[in-house]
């Protein structure tokens, strides 16, 4: 059965047939959500609202363009409205994931001084990831967490390819202004 | 200088593609799929809550209205009355034992 035919049937009222999209597109969904939320049960939570206003608004897929596609423009939106509410519990989540990493982690054979070191690195990503502008974090997380080409991105972000190029280039030079101070350590 | 410049930021480049590998890496929960079809489900369960709603509201109007119709219904009936005589006179006169002579 193909995707299309799949649609058409959840269209025609089997819904159960959407657990096979489900399945079939939940990792790629969870990674984005990953690289918006950096936060595992964050990510899972997005995952599963994507695929609800992809469930409640597939009427509205025209398959003008790839169902992947359309799910990536999904998983933007959602991820971008998740970041606008969360904005405020944005420091509590940060420190606890510090204290996680701190306690948690599987440290293998580095000492407790390079653990923290490396929260610390970690956290510090995290902080410039999220300090870029929206639309270079979507281009920077289309890019890097999906390894998507930039003529797909273009395709997700309804702009030309030259465009996310630029972003992407600006999200790099960003990245390296604000973590330079990271490497001298 | 500029070689300098160049070192640090492919060690910051490497940094970061640590970082997003280990992210990329995680693993999701594996009951995941089922957790996201069982809430697109719930909505279907969530009508018969609201039947449920509505028929517990349905039930206990039926019982008020039952009652106050059960007690505009009732009517009394005279026999229902009995009659109590008490004789005065034969009720001890408590007053005898208050005066002074019978101290």
């Amino acid at each position: 059965m193909s995707e299309q035919e799949i649609i058409q049937a959840i269209l025609g009222g089997d819904h159960s047939k959407f657990e096979w999209l489900v399945e079939k597109y939940q990792t790629m969904v969870f990674r984005t959500a990953m690289g918006f939320v950096h936060n595992k049960e964050d990510a899972e939570d997005l995952t599963q609202d994507v695929f609800i206003n992809a469930f409640q608004s597939i009427s509205n897929f025209q398959g003008n363009s790839e169902f992947l596609t359309w799910l990536y423009r999904i998983t933007v939106n959602t991820s971008i409205n998740q970041l606008n509410r969360n904005k405020h519990r944005a420091f509590l989540q940060l420190a606890g994931d510090l204290l996680q990493n701190l306690f948690n982690k599987e440290s293998g054979d580095k000492n407790p001084h390079q653990v923290l070191e490396q929260s610390e690195r970690d956290e510090a990503i995290r902080k410039a990831i999220d300090s870029l502008s929206v639309k270079q974090r979507t281009a920077f997380v289309l890019s890097k967490y999906d390894d998507l080409p930039q003529r797909e991105i273009a395709a997700i972000m309804q702009c030309s390819e030259g465009s996310v190029e630029q972003l992407l280039q600006r999200a790099k030079t960003n990245l390296q202004k604000k973590l330079t101070v990271l490497v001298g350590k | 200088m500029s070689n300098n410049i160049k070192a640090t930021d492919m060690k910051t480049d490497d940094y970061i593609s640590q970082f997003i590998e280990r992210e990329k890496n995680t693993a999701h929960n594996p009951y995941l799929a089922t957790r996201i079809m069982a809430k697109i489900e719930a909505p279907k369960y969530k009508t018969h809550g609201v039947v449920q709603y509505i028929a517990v509201a349905a039930s206990i109007a039926l019982v008020v209205m039952m009652g106050m119709v059960l007690g505009n219904s009732y009517t009394s009936s005279p026999e229902q009355y009995a009659g109590i005589n008490i004789n005065d006179r034969e009720i001890e006169n408590f007053a005898l034992y208050n005066t002074d002579d019978n101290e």
